[in-house]
């Protein structure tokens, strides 16, 4: 820094004198340019900038139609004649003076506007002392004064745009379900597969903030979990004795994690269509949400024999409690019906209860005393997971043994078939059977509904929530999963809705 | 809208040799930068006086050359000497001087471009302020009392003043058809060098009103509008309304217009 004085400031308490001169006939006119200390402009380094005054003679002329001045369509001395014709109405235009324009500085990528600020030098005058020869200073006025700020790249967004976005100001966003969507469509270009793929972010989004982070875990993670908490489970079919302890701790415990209660009330709501007494959008929203997450849920435990009981659960409660007379009304019908099924079905439930299962069940290759015994445990863990088909079954009556005897002698012989493979097994099997005949999901209701038609594991648990067994929905999603499980039933795909069913055979 | 005015908006690089150079921004009184500005280049117009005493704040003070105070109309009043200049850091933002060069509006052949350079940056601020004394006060009063006089004053009027007298005549009236007298009748000349003219005319643009082209070709209206129907149209409607144009065939502009409103073939005004 060469300032003026600082040239010779080695003399302390002595008086430096400095000559001012003002240099006349200067060709050069000074002005000043502010910037804004934020911007962090440092003029030293600088190498390569450009500045030029802003072009707007575009703006300034308005919009005046762009005539050719010369050649075709070119009118002759059109601008003299608009000229006058203007100032017939008295209106004098002002000329366009470039030199009166915003400076436009360049510096690499970066431009900034200057805007000379009007006022400054009112009741003032700046002049710019500059180290000269010697000991003088010279002196030159400035003139104006720019302001220079920084040319906004991006579009500012409208009041209406700002509201928008103002609105979205509380929303979580699941930035990974984001990236994922994305993703799928880049390859997919949108096909059907969106709706899915949309919903089920949508659900894990629900989800999310409702804190619910298992059920996404578990989601997630099925492999984990299926090997690590429920184990207890697919071991519980091979092993027969600690393995049912296992289990009910297992179910307990997932029982227990989930905050279902909460959530029930809403569930019921949903699925009963009573969804109106909530006038609240966003429960309605997160009740949606919640629903397809609850189907992904389910679908998933058959296609990965996962369970998300708590769900399942739920819907059960709900749907115990919807149908309930309907049920039973129905039910007699059914079973009627059902009992003639069952005369076939039951059998071919029985017999492929223990003989299917031996196929379809890798695990239950055990010895076939043990297996009806897994059977009939089964049959009511399966019933759990089939809860919504069983469910209606146990809820017509009581458990198994009303049903089956309502249904007519050969589902009765199926039962007692079971039975007696359950006689047989071992006391904590017993226990277990015990456990899901409580929950009145039978292994064997659970076909009868998927054999008559095809059904969701959702309109299954309504099945057989609405047969008001009393049974938390824990429960019932947790036999369900198991019953479909062993059944390991047809799936296919409608409308986004996996269905279950069993051929008849 | 003629050629200079297209070199501003030309990119120009902006000259940094000076751009890390340390400046001062100096405030001053209106009326010492008159005098400074009155004053001639080659002369001392002051003094800065920077006195650094121990354990003091540092004094600058600025004392007017004799010339500079001397330099004044009659009935001026003086101005102080003397002024202490108050030093500030600059905050909150960077100043920086920049300069250009307007290039003389004379009659040079290649306009001279105009130059951009970067000044320095400035790193103080300095204010000028008057010692309060006597020369200062009524260097003041009579600025107050200047600001506090009516710019309008009453005057009585002993006679009529007569700012308007009728003319019989009007200069440029007599002007004008002195001229016309000069150049006398219009002739009418071969047709082939009407149509040349008119040619000549039309390549320049397309549309030309009839007034226009007397006063091109230089010849009687109704001459004019004879040879005219022959190879021009007429236009009757708005764009162009009353102008004539070539009929397509003695057209070649480079590029067609696009959409030719369709001239009338009747367009036969009455003459």
């Amino acid at each position: 820094m060469n300032n003026p004085p600082g040239g010779s400031s080695s003399q302390d308490a002595a008086v430096q004198e400095f000559t001012i001169r003002v240099p006349k006939n200067v060709k050069k006119k000074h002005h000043v340019m502010r910037f804004n200390a934020t911007l962090k402009v440092d003029f030293a380094k600088w190498t390569h900038v450009k500045m030029e005054r802003e072009n707007n003679i575009k703006e300034f002329k308005g919009i005046e139609e762009e005539m050719p001045k010369y050649g075709a369509g070119s009118e002759y001395g059109r601008d003299l004649r608009e000229e006058a014709r203007r100032k017939k109405f008295g209106i004098t235009s002002r000329k366009y003076k470039p030199e009166d324009q915003p400076w436009i500085l360049k510096i690499g990528g970066k431009k900034f506007k200057g805007i000379r600020e009007g006022g400054v030098s009112e009741n003032a005058a700046y002049y710019v002392f500059t180290h000269g020869v010697g000991n003088t200073i010279e002196a030159f006025p400035l003139l104006e004064w720019y302001n220079f700020q920084p040319i906004q790249r991006y579009k500012a967004l409208s009041a209406e745009e700002a509201e928008q976005e103002f609105g979205r100001r509380n929303k979580v966003i699941n930035y990974f379900s984001l990236m994922f969507r994305k993703r799928m469509r880049g390859e997919e270009g949108g096909d059907d597969a969106d709706d899915p793929d949309e919903k089920k972010p949508k659900g894990a989004k629900a989800k999310k903030e409702l804190k619910i982070s298992e059920m996404d875990e578990w989601m997630a993670s099925e492999d984990d979990s299926d090997d690590d908490s429920e184990e207890g489970e697919k071991d519980n079919d091979s092993d027969s004795a600690a393995l049912t302890k296992k289990k009910r701790k297992v179910d307990d415990e997932a029982f227990e994690e989930s905050d279902d209660g909460d959530e029930e009330g809403r569930e019921r709501d949903y699925i009963s269509d009573s969804s109106e007494s909530e006038s609240d959008h966003e429960s309605k929203a997160n009740k949606e949400l919640k629903g397809v997450a609850e189907e992904d849920g389910l679908r998933k435990i058959l296609t990965s024999e996962e369970e998300s009981e708590e769900e399942q659960e739920q819907k059960q409660e709900s749907e115990q409690e919807d149908e309930p007379t309907k049920e039973g009304e129905e039910r007699a019908s059914k079973l009627t019906k059902k009992a003639k099924k069952k005369g076939d079905e039951g059998k071919k439930e029985s017999s492929s209860d223990f003989s299917s299962d031996s196929d379809t069940d890798p695990e239950t290759s055990a010895p076939k005393k043990t297996k009806k015994t897994k059977t009939s445990e089964k049959n009511p863990p399966a019933a759990n997971s089939s809860a919504p088909g069983s469910a209606s079954t146990s809820r017509a009556g009581t458990p198994q043994p009303g049903a089956a005897a309502g249904a007519g002698g050969a589902a009765a012989a199926a039962v007692a078939a079971a039975n007696a493979a359950s006689a047989h097994a071992p006391s904590k099997r017993v226990k277990l059977d015990a456990a899901y005949t409580e929950c009145g999901v039978t292994e064997e209701a659970v076909r009868r509904y998927l054999a008559r038609k095809p059904m969701t594991t959702t309109e299954l648990l309504t099945k057989f929530k609405s047969k008001r067994t009393g049974v938390s929905s824990d429960r019932l999603v947790e036999t369900m999963t198991q019953i479909l499980k062993r059944i390991n039933p047809l799936k296919q795909n409608i409308n986004g809705k996996m269905y279950l069913s069993i051929n008849h055979t | 809208m003629t050629t200079p005015n297209a070199h501003p908006h030309i990119d120009r690089e902006l000259d940094l040799s000076n751009s890390g150079r340390g400046v001062w921004l100096v405030k001053v009184p209106k009326y010492i930068a008159n005098k400074w500005e009155k004053a001639p280049g080659n002369i001392d117009v002051g003094k800065l006086k920077i006195s650094r005493a121990p354990g003091q704040k540092t004094q600058v003070q600025l004392y007017l050359s004799e010339g500079v105070l001397c330099l004044k109309e009659p009935g001026e009043q003086n101005i102080p000497k003397v002024h202490r200049l108050d030093v500030y850091n600059v905050t909150h933002q960077s100043l920086g001087v920049f300069s250009h060069v307007v290039p003389a509006t004379t009659d040079a052949v290649v306009p001279e471009s105009e130059k951009l350079y970067m000044e320095g940056r400035i790193v103080q601020k300095l204010e000028c302020r008057p010692y309060a004394d006597n020369t200062y006060y009524k260097l003041k009063s009579e600025s107050i009392r200047k600001a506090s006089m009516p710019q309008r004053q009453v005057q009585q009027l002993d006679r009529i003043v007569q700012n308007f007298k009728p003319v019989s005549d009007h200069k440029h009236n007599i002007d004008f058809l002195e001229k016309k007298k000069a150049e006398g009748k219009k002739a009418r000349d071969d047709k082939d060098v009407v149509l040349n003219m008119l040619f000549a005319a039309f390549e320049k643009h397309q549309y030309y009103n009839i007034k226009d082209l007397q006063k091109i070709t230089k010849q009687p209206i109704v001459y004019l509008k004879d040879i005219l129907k022959e190879v021009c149209n007429y236009n009757l409607k708005n764009p162009h309304k009353n102008m004539w144009e070539l009929k397509p065939e003695y057209r070649h502009y480079k590029q067609e217009v696009p959409v030719e409103p369709k001239p009338d073939k009747n367009s036969s005004d009455s003459d």
